[in-house]
């Protein structure tokens, strides 16, 4: 249990090293990949099945594809990765502060003893037999969600909406002519319109 | 317990060992007779002229944004649909609100053209 607990943990801190450090960057996509694969196996360990397998979803599934993407169109060459990576140390830690300031407050801030897992909000429908047999971690998510912080949620929504209408603007600014087959068309033809030797 | 997912335990593993066998039966049982011209740069005739990896265009991407943000709502409503009997009225409700929201933005790329190919 705690062998795999470690390697995967391992694993994911290795690989996370070699995202930023291979010098190709489809090699540090697959790396990323890797990563969130040996994230997923972490979340499995911790029970949380649910967020396990979004992360899965949208990591491997989406956002690799979405950065494959970014890749290809920027037609990067290898780059030469000399001592470059202190170039960036300003903006860097400036983001790693906000991130050690969060991991603290989540470590100083969790209820260790029983806490997120086996979570029951709603006190109305808390039966004992789901009490005692613990309620799947999906069932406990959507007990929350659309209920105590629907709010979130709704902006969720929201920001989902603003994505895809930014996306839509940034890539559309160029109209091409897009041929599509006219159905009527094509069905009303017939075969004295057609070219004959 | 996590013992439950012993047999997907063994499943990767039975995976993994299949498809290394696969790609390296290939590399031991084939013929392998080395030549020069096997491995030199080859494009119809002519020595290459430029990088294989073109830039391609936008809408390839544009496609894979407009897929994750709905795999993202598929995603919330997953939760919702395993729970709804346990849910009351608002919980559908809110949900509803949320389909509205991205039911407006799905009209809106419909309607630019963003899904014409």
């Amino acid at each position: 249990m705690s062998f795999i607990f470690y390697c995967f943990t391992i694993f994911a801190i290795l690989s996370g090293i070699l995202v930023i450090s291979s010098p190709n960057p489809i090699h540090s996509i697959l790396f990323f990949i890797l990563v969130i694969c040996n994230v997923t196996g972490y979340l499995f360990l911790l029970h949380i099945e649910f967020l396990a397998l979004i992360f899965l979803v949208v990591y491997v599934g989406a956002i690799s594809i979405l950065f494959l993407f970014v890749v290809m169109m920027l037609n990067i060459r290898i780059l030469e990765l000399g001592n470059k990576l202190l170039n960036y140390f300003s903006i860097n830690s400036f983001v790693l502060f906000f991130l050690l300031i969060e991991v603290c407050y989540f470590i100083f801030n969790f209820d260790f003893n029983g806490g997120f897992l086996e979570y029951s909000v709603n006190p109305q429908y808390l039966s004992w037999v789901s009490v005692l047999n613990g309620i799947p971690n999906i069932l406990v998510l959507g007990q929350v969600l659309y209920l105590y912080y629907f709010d979130f949620f709704l902006i969720a929504g929201f920001i989902l909406l603003v994505s895809m209408i930014a996306s839509i603007i940034l890539t559309l600014e160029y109209k091409i002519e897009v041929r599509n087959p006219n159905i009527y068309e094509q069905i009303l033809a017939n075969t004295s319109l057609r070219l004959k030797k | 317990m996590i013992f439950e997912y012993l047999n997907i335990l063994i499943f990767i593993i039975i995976a993994t060992l299949l498809s290394f066998i696969i790609f390296f039966l290939n590399y031991f049982l084939i013929l392998r007779e080395y030549d020069i011209e096997k491995v030199s740069a080859y494009e119809c005739g002519f020595e290459p002229f430029e990088d294989s990896r073109n830039a391609f265009d936008v809408r390839f991407y544009l496609v894979a944004i407009l897929f994750i943000i709905f795999d993202l709502e598929i995603t919330f409503l997953f939760p919702w649909s395993s729970i709804i009997n346990l849910l009351s009225s608002f919980g559908f409700w809110a949900m509803i609100y949320f389909l509205l929201i991205l039911t407006v933005g799905f009209i809106y790329e419909w309607q630019k053209g963003a899904l014409d190919w």
